[in-house]
């Protein structure tokens, strides 16, 4: 029978390596997070390289930060804007005309509608008054289900926002 | 009115992405400034055909084909290529966050050389993904949209990626 290879105790096995970087770089599932975490305590190997890790992916990314564009490009880029239009550019009599032209209709239709629409009849059954009131409070009912569905969806939310990200970002402090 | 604030808008939120990444692709500040300069032109010309909404997908697209084109004609004119030491150079000569201790100031010096050396010495492809992660703060999904790759080569290439930047790195330490 063949004897298993042995690992050697100063290599990381891929996986593992993977999962390290993964969690040093702040993109690791929680799951991996956890491995690690739990692996790092017990050996003074995977916690050298969390670190070395970690120390890589903040160097790295404060230096790409630091770069930044010029100001001389942004300069060059403000010549890039359209004119701004005068207002006696005919283009903006057009705009003003139009604007015009709608609110005086939408204020004629308004005005119409108050006039020639003629009063409720008030002269209401009893067995209208009692459909009414029905209708109503299923209408009411409806709205009160929805918010319901609203409120539950909302608490979902929160839980994800005020819990679970708060959770992983503590553990993104240990990792 | 609403074009000129919509693309200053643009500008002020990607320039400096779009020169970050020109910058390690092309590992030259004047050509990554010149690459900054000319993709918001474009964007500005092509204004109405771009929807607005994926601007950033185009202007990360147009970024990388317009590096990897200067790459191609550098390695057709070989004169014009930058070699390792001149980005070195370059990055020595920044004098931002310069402060009083000499000591200090070499060592942040040479270790932004080193970081800018290993970013910049990584395979193009691998630069690609790792830059538009880790620069423009893209998703894999995103990214293997823009490169068109599947996603589990972008996630294995910007594995790779971490991995060669910790071998370069681990000497500086």
């Amino acid at each position: 029978m063949k004897d298993k290879p042995k690992r050697r105790p100063d290599i990381l096995s891929p996986v593992m390596e993977e999962r390290i970087l993964a969690v040093a770089y702040g993109d690791a599932s929680l799951w991996d997070k956890l491995i690690v975490f739990q692996v790092s305590r017990r050996s003074v190997k995977v916690q050298k390289a969390l670190d070395q890790a970690r120390e890589t992916a903040r160097l790295t990314r404060t230096r790409i930060a630091e770069v930044r564009c010029p100001d001389t490009v942004s300069t060059y880029l403000e010549r890039y804007r359209e004119p701004e239009a005068p207002l006696m550019f005919p283009g903006n009599w057009i705009r003003v005309f139009t604007g015009t032209v709608g609110v005086m209709a939408a204020a004629t239709i308004a005005v119409m509608f108050n006039v020639f629409v003629e009063p409720a009849d008030d002269n209401l059954t009893q067995e209208q008054i009692e459909l009414a009131t029905l209708e109503a409070k299923q209408s009411l009912a409806l709205i009160q289900q929805l918010m319901q569905d609203v409120a539950g969806d909302a608490s979902k939310q929160a839980i994800v926002d005020y819990t679970a990200k708060p959770l992983n970002e503590t553990l993104d402090e240990y990792f | 009115m609403f074009r000129k604030t919509t693309y200053q808008t643009l500008v002020f939120a990607h320039k400096d992405k779009v020169y970050r990444y020109a910058y390690y692709m092309l590992r030259d500040e004047m050509d990554a400034e010149d690459a900054t300069q000319d993709i918001f032109v474009k964007l500005w010309q092509k204004f109405e055909e771009i929807n607005i909404t994926k601007a950033k997908s185009w202007l990360m697209r147009t970024t990388h084909n317009y590096c990897i084109d200067i790459i191609r004609k550098r390695q057709r004119t070989t004169d014009k290529h930058v070699v390792l030491e001149d980005f070195n150079q370059n990055s020595a000569q920044e004098a931002e966050g310069l402060s009083n201790d000499p000591v200090r100031n070499a060592q942040n010096s040479h270790l932004k050389e080193v970081i800018d050396n290993a970013v910049g010495k990584l395979p193009e492809k691998i630069k690609s993904v790792f830059l538009m992660y880790e620069v423009q703060g893209m998703k894999y999904r995103e990214i293997a949209d823009v490169l068109d790759m599947p996603i589990n080569s972008v996630k294995v290439t910007m594995l790779r990626a971490r991995k060669q930047l910790q071998e370069e790195l681990r000497y500086e330490r």
